[in-house]
């Protein structure tokens, strides 16, 4: 059998003469392991609990029967229903948004909040979901007792409970569907789970206190096996109504945030990658430094198979120290982003509810091994190639050695750039952007590949004139003569630059384009919403008293409802908007309104989800008809990445005899106080909704978004910059490497006579050339990837388009910072080359 | 090995080298080849010591790589302990060198991540033994050439002479039947590089392995036993 | 179990929206076949044996109406107005235990509901009722078992008390409406098989019958096989005494005796621990009237001993209800509060 302690000593004496190159290897790795691992664990945190708040709110029936929209069902349906064979146990509901408190806005101290008030018959619900239906102060369950069920008892879930600090016989005052009333804690829904925040009243005090008489809005079911059961209930339902099964609802929590998910965690593989080509990098730097080392033992009788293994087990080593510093690292990340973002990194999609964190054995594994691949596959090509050297020439520092007169090749690098380019064209895969990824990664491998002969192709013309200045002409002539070092201590930095110029450009534009359309959506001087108003709002003598505050030159009411088109997905917006539609057009026309349709603005993401275009006439449930709407329009839209409809006030009034608004735009007279003109304006909102309601002036909710907006990218940007760094003490060590593995050129060089600083001046514009060929290659690059991501990534991932922008001083302040680091560094190592053992140099071999 | 090819006579047979025939050419930049010797014929008794010397150019440290398995001879054959080097796999080869053959170069070649004693040791382990065996040879061996107890220093402390030496060491510490020399004291003052001539031929001698050394220098072809002059023409007493 | 209905409403005795049960009402039928909504309680209890080809076995069909204590303007459709709820058990001894079922809604949409003028209670697709022909129908299933069963009278019905009129305490207007059915035959279908048997409907409606000292009763009522009916009741009250007692005999001549408390003894006895809820059951008492000056002791013998039914999954209480024996009749035993006290 092969001895193994050559291989151990020789990785132990490689480690301790080079503990940064190693332990930079080792970090890359980590840090591409703990992204992935950390983005996959609060993902999968977050959309666990949001599944569980889901399936707390629905308590685990079968399937349910749902409105499609928060107007709700006829009470009708609940007999229909429940005298049908298929149907073993029916709970009519009734589910309003409510809140309780003052809702607080962002940064204010106020105590309040949002939860889901369920209103159901408890004697019904035992039977189909027992885990909503809440036991007295006494431990007896509430079935029957008169004194648990009727009148102001209300049960809270736990994640209730301890958001409003109420104990069992405390008063809860809370406000649905613009009305107030007061109820008394009985106790708590102990079964409902950690994540929902549910309040739990009897049916018929939920149909009387909040306007929803005759009316429910949800119809849990528990049905007989067989397929023909849900066929049945679908047979009978109404236009209002859905089928909601339990396989819909969980595709519909999973539709949320999807996208989101998938990008992240793409861009943690990106990280990852770019680990690999350090590793590969400082690798393949490592073996061409040791080849005289490889070859003296393979004179000494080591094996080609030996020398494999050893670098194979160096790449070994560097992986798992990098897979388990990255997991550890990973889930303190984790931890740390739950804690201070919440469980959506920001992202806004589950604010509802409260993510925990569990470790994930198999995930850990899973990034883990990705981490090990990465660095056995950085490690296999420097490996081979070293086994491949011949031993004796590289003795004598021969052999492998650069020839000038050989140029490198450019078709491959030119096929992946080319495959990229298709990729980026093909069309979402199961309704992500997959392509767009391949085609990012082929475009960044290809870039990477092609550095060579670009370096040498840039280079050329100086080469051929050669430079008056000797340290510019040494340099020129080295860069132009070794393209493949350079490519090696290059393709760290031009992977680095490329992502990071892809991500601040797509996230530049997307920043200007939501800006843009703020602007665009927000041109009235005094905004009004109701929080948590789905099921009403402002009744007329509201918006009356509200339109005759004194200061307003117009008002514009707007009444939101949210539809559900599919069972599988969010709702989507129907926006009832009176007066003239303020929304930022990108395509409309004059077209008239055929009869017998209603004129309707469809958002952005609506088209590309449901495929409506403009000029058709397509059929929307409202007030529990289908009506046919006219699409005039499509407007961008980047508030609802489900979907909005904008159609005239009056045609929703008349469908649905609701006259309440959840929405108002307030234009003042000139010379009007904003400040004043609001105060009174909240005076005279109706007593039950003030809690609710929220004003906004448009150039305060356009900081709030954008500041919402940037934390939401935080962890973009967080990881553009590990990524940055990473790449800049790549390209830090790798010039290093390189510039002592020639110190015998210098001590050539000053044997010869060329003087010190003469040698520091060429060494800094070697590296300052590299760095602007790096920066150069990685910009354009990256600009190129930016457009896959704005073009391809983000109208599929998120079905809304946006207007490419570019950041210019950020980025000639990224190629400056890059060409500036790296000729320092090829300074700052030169430095040391040339100490004391630099004459010496041309005696030793190495 | 072509049967009809003149092998060495019967004394070869216990010979530590017997190469016959050997010849080797290089390719041209502009194409075409330079032959660089052909005809090559040598053999080494056990203990023997022998220098070749020629002009710059020629072949000499291609000669000796042909000889360690390491290049390919054109035509010929080498036989090192009887076994035809030609005939090797590539781990066979390796395996060869490691046991029957020690190295000793110009630049020394001393790496300078590991001890002394681990240096020296290297062979030992390669040929299969186990570490703790390997380092005490090593230490011994060390000793031997002068550097006793200082298996535990660093290769960057030792002058060029003390790095020779822990070359010579670990060129003979796992007893080979041959050691392989290319320019051993090209890089020594001479004071320095008599003394580790010196050092080399004795301790080879007190092991009975026979050397082969490549020289410029008179001084150590006039230490050999017999001195070679390699020239396009083959192998010639000088 | 008559009395189960009231734990719905135990904090609510003395309210004053419900009718009170007042004497000289006379009972009129079919009407009060039907149900009485202004009572607070009230209930349809058929209990009787069944021939089947297995042997026989007992069975217990309850529709419960309670009306819980609710004044308000509220209009919703929701509001539980009336309340109505059914157990049912068949007790067969090859399965050593009863298998039963239990339905709750809240009347309304008519999915539940007590018909007034004649019996017809509905719970979603558990129904009993009085068919034109005279003959009374229960159709319902449950987990295991579904019966499909017509009663036929084969005589009047028994006014308990004075003239249906009957009282459950020392307390004044501690009293129900209260009348029985002895003597049914039974005629239908178990599970699709062809059954027949005798049985025993029970019809009481009150709003205030139990007296605050109470834990819980008994209740006995027996088709003697010459054609005779008995019904015997007790009040327990915490250290199992009686706190009133009660009962008629009705011979086969159709002559009724009304019991006064002095008429009755009941001495527990046989008790059985069940495993389940680790109560202890006196399923074998001997109770003893006295008709015509003259006591007549009877040795009461369970089909089997285990004839406990828990109902707290739906609000009720545990208790053992269960068809039972005397030499020359049968019928049906019911205890109560032994499980745990009634609290009051």
């Amino acid at each position: 059998m092969q001895n193994w302690v050559p291989t151990r000593w020789l990785i132990v004496g490689e480690w301790r003469a080079h503990p940064v190159r190693m332990g930079l290897a080792v970090l890359a790795i980590a840090v591409g392991v703990a992204l992935g691992f950390a983005v996959h664990m609060v993902n999968s945190a977050a959309l666990a609990s949001f599944g569980r708040a889901v399936a707390s709110v629905q308590g685990r029936a079968d399937v349910a029967v749902r409105a499609r929209s928060a107007a709700g069902l006829d009470e009708g349906l609940y007999p229909k229903l429940a005298r049908l064979p298929a149907v073993q146990a029916i709970s009519p509901v009734v589910e309003l948004t409510a809140s309780w408190g003052k809702l607080a806005r962002p940064g204010s101290s106020a105590k309040g909040g949002r939860f889901t008030l369920i209103g159901l018959d408890p004697l019904r619900a035992m039977s189909v979901t027992p885990g909503l239906v809440g036991l007295s102060r006494s431990g007896q369950s509430g079935v029957g007792s008169r004194p648990a069920w009727q009148g102001d008892a209300v049960w809270l879930s736990p994640a209730l409970q301890r958001a409003t600090g109420l104990q069992p016989g405390d008063a809860f005052t809370l406000t649905a569907a613009g009305r107030q009333a007061q109820f008394r804690v009985m106790g708590r829904l102990a079964a409902a789970g950690d994540d929902a925040q549910i309040a739990v009243i009897d049916i018929s005090e939920a149909q009387w206190r909040f306007g929803q008489m005759g009316r429910l809005h949800r119809l849990d079911l528990k049905l007989a096996d067989g397929a023909g059961a849900r066929a049945a209930v679908q047979a009978v339902l109404p236009a209002d109504a859905v089928l909601a099964t339990p396989e819909a609802e969980a595709s519909r929590a999973d539709a949320l945030s999807r996208a989101y998910r998938v990008n992240l965690g793409m861009l943690a593989l990106v990280a990852l990658l770019t680990g690999g080509f350090l590793v590969w990098s400082a690798q393949a730097l490592s073996v061409a430094r040791r080849r005289p080392q490889f070859a003296l033992l393979a004179v000494l009788g080591l094996p080609r198979a030996g020398l494999v293994r050893q670098l194979l087990s160096e790449g070994l080593l560097l992986g798992v120290a990098g897979a388990v510093i990255g997991v550890a690292l990973g889930y303190g990340l984790a931890t740390l982003v739950v804690e201070r973002f919440g469980g959506d990194l920001g992202g806004g999609y589950f604010s509802r509810t409260q993510a925990r964190l569990g470790f994930d054995v198999p995930a850990a594994l899973l990034f883990g091994g990705l981490g090990l691949v990465t660095a056995l596959a950085g490690s296999i090509s420097p490996a081979l190639a070293a086994a491949r050297t011949a031993p004796a020439q590289a003795l004598k520092g021969l052999g492998d050695a650069p020839d000038p007169a050989k140029a490198p090749r450019a078709w491959p690098s030119l096929v992946l750039l080319a495959a990229g380019g298709l990729a980026a064209l093909g069309p979402p895969i199961f309704g992500l952007p997959l392509l767009g990824y391949a085609a990012m990664a082929l475009l960044l491998a290809g870039g990477v590949a092609l550095m060579p002969a670009l370096a040498r192709l840039l280079l050329a013309p100086l080469a051929r004139r050669g430079a008056t200045w000797l340290p510019l002409d040494l340099a020129v002539r080295r860069l132009w003569g070794v393209p493949q070092a350079a490519g090696l201590a290059l393709s760290g930095i031009v992977a680095s630059t490329a992502l990071m110029v892809a991500m601040a450009v797509m996230v530049a534009s997307f920043r200007q384009s939501v800006d843009d359309w703020l602007v665009a959506a927000l041109p009235s001087d005094l905004y009004l919403h109701l929080e948590g108003a789905e099921a009403g709002g402002l009744d007329p003598q509201a918006q009356a008293r509200l339109a005759a505050v004194p200061g307003l030159a117009h008002v514009q009411f707007q009444r939101v409802i949210s539809v559900r088109i599919d069972p599988a997905r969010p709702a989507i917006a129907v926006m009832a908007h009176g007066g003239h539609a303020s929304v930022p057009l990108i395509a409309g026309t004059d077209a008239p309104t055929p009869p017998g349709t209603t004129r309707a603005l469809i958002s952005e993401p609506l088209a590309w989800l449901y495929g409506w275009r403009q000029g058709e006439v397509h059929e929307l449930v409202i007030g529990g008809v289908p009506r046919r709407l006219f699409v005039a329009g499509t407007w961008r839209d980047y508030a609802r990445q489900w979907g909005a409809i904008v159609v005239p006030l009056e045609d929703y009034r008349r469908f649905t005899g609701d006259a309440t608004a959840t929405e108002a735009a307030f234009d003042l007279k000139p010379g009007a106080d904003a400040r004043a003109v609001q105060e009174a304006l909240q005076a005279a909102l109706p007593a039950a909704v003030q809690g609710q309601a929220q004003f906004g002036r448009p150039a305060e909710m356009r900081a709030v978004a954008l500041t919402i907006f940037d934390r939401s990218f935080a962890v973009t940007y967080a990881l553009e910059a590990i990524a940055i760094i990473i790449g800049l003490i790549g390209v830090a060590t790798s010039f290093s490497a390189q510039v002592l593995a020639r110190m015998r050129e210098f001590g050539m060089l000053r044997h010869v006579g060329v003087p010190r600083r003469q040698i520091l001046q060429m060494l800094g514009l070697e590296g300052a050339g590299l760095g602007l060929i790096g920066a150069l290659s990685g910009l354009s690059l990256g600009l190129v990837m930016a457009l896959v991501l704005v073009r391809v990534v983000n109208p599929q991932s998120f079905h809304w388009t946006m207007d490419l922008a570019l950041p210019w001083p950020l980025l000639a302040g990224l190629v400056a910072a890059l060409v500036a680091c790296a000729g320092g560094t090829a300074v700052v190592a030169g430095r040391r080359a040339l100490g004391k053992r630099a004459l010496l140099a041309v005696r030793a071999d190495w | 090995m072509r049967p009809d090819t003149p092998t060495a006579g019967p004394a070869a047979v216990a010979a530590v080298l017997a190469a016959t025939g050997l010849a080797r050419a290089v390719p041209l930049a502009g194409g075409g080849q330079r032959s660089l010797f052909s005809g090559v014929n040598i053999a080494l008794a056990p203990g023997e010591v022998v220098a070749i010397t020629g002009e710059s150019g020629v072949g000499k440290s291609t000669l000796l790589n042909v000889i360690a398995g390491l290049d390919a001879a054109d035509a010929g054959e080498v036989l090192i302990g009887g076994r035809n080097v030609a005939a090797l796999t590539e781990p066979e080869r390796a395996k060869l060198r490691a046991s029957a053959l020690g190295f000793v170069f110009q630049a020394f070649h001393v790496l300078p991540h590991l001890s002394l004693a681990r240096n020296v040791a290297l062979p030992c382990l390669l040929a299969g033994m186990n570490a703790a065996d390997a380092l005490a040879r090593a230490e011994a061996t060390l000793a031997e050439v002068g550097l006793a107890g200082r298996g535990g220093d660093w290769p960057a402390v030792l002058s060029g002479g003390e790095l020779q030496r822990v070359a010579i060491a670990r060129a003979l510490v796992h007893r080979p039947g041959l050691v392989l020399a290319d320019e051993p004291t090209g890089n020594l003052d001479p004071e320095t590089a008599g003394r580790i001539l010196d050092l080399l031929l004795s301790e080879a001698r007190d092991r009975r392995a026979a050397v082969l050394i490549v020289t410029h220098s008179e001084m150590v072809a006039a230490a050999a036993d017999r001195v070679l002059r390699l020239s396009a023409s083959g192998l010639v007493p000088a | 179990m008559r009395r189960l209905a009231l734990l719905l409403m135990l904090p609510l005795l003395l309210a004053a929206t419900f009718a009170p049960v007042r004497p000289g009402v006379p009972l009129r039928f079919p009407a009060d076949h039907g149900a009485h909504p202004d009572f607070r309680t009230e209930w349809w209890y058929v209990t009787g044996w069944l021939n089947t080809p297995q042997g026989k076995k007992g069975f217990q069909i309850t529709f419960f109406r309670t009306r819980p204590d609710i004044d308000t303007a509220n209009p919703s459709a929701f509001v539980p107005r009336q309340v109505i709820f059914a157990h049912a058990a068949l007790a067969d001894p090859a399965h050593g235990k009863l298998r039963h079922a239990a339905r709750i809604a809240r009347a309304g949409f008519g999915l539940a509901n007590a018909r007034v003028g004649d019996m017809d209670v509905t719970l979603d697709d558990w129904r009993l009722w009085r068919g034109k022909d005279g003959r009374l129908h229960a159709k319902l299933a449950g987990d295991g078992f579904a019966f499909d069963l017509a009663f036929t009278p084969t005589q009047p019905v028994i006014l308990q008390g004075e003239a249906g009129l009957s009282r459950k305490g020392p307390g004044v207007g501690e009293a129900s409406h209260y009348y029985s059915w002895p003597h049914l035959a039974v005629a239908g279908r178990l599970d699709g098989q062809a059954v027949t048997g005798t049985a025993w409907l029970d019809r009481e409606w009150s709003s205030t019958l139990m007296n605050p000292r109470a834990v819980g009763w008994d209740w006995l009522g027996l088709n003697m096989d010459d054609g005779s009916a008995v019904t015997l009741f007790r009040m327990r009250d915490g250290k199992g005494g009686a706190l009133w007692a009660g009962g008629s005999h009705r011979s086969k001549a159709g002559v009724l005796t009304v019991l006064k408390p002095e008429d009755v003894r009941w001495q527990a006895g046989g008790w059985w621990q069940s495993p389940r809820s680790k109560a202890r059951w006196p399923v074998r008492p001997m109770v003893a009237l006295r008709v015509g000056g003259a006591w007549r002791e009877l040795p009461v013998v369970p089909m089997m001993a285990d004839q406990e039914l828990d109902s707290r999954m739906s609000g009720g209480p545990v208790y053992w209800e269960g068809a039972v024996t005397v030499p020359g009749g049968r019928g049906y035993l019911e205890l109560t509060g032994y499980a745990a006290p009634l609290r009051m």
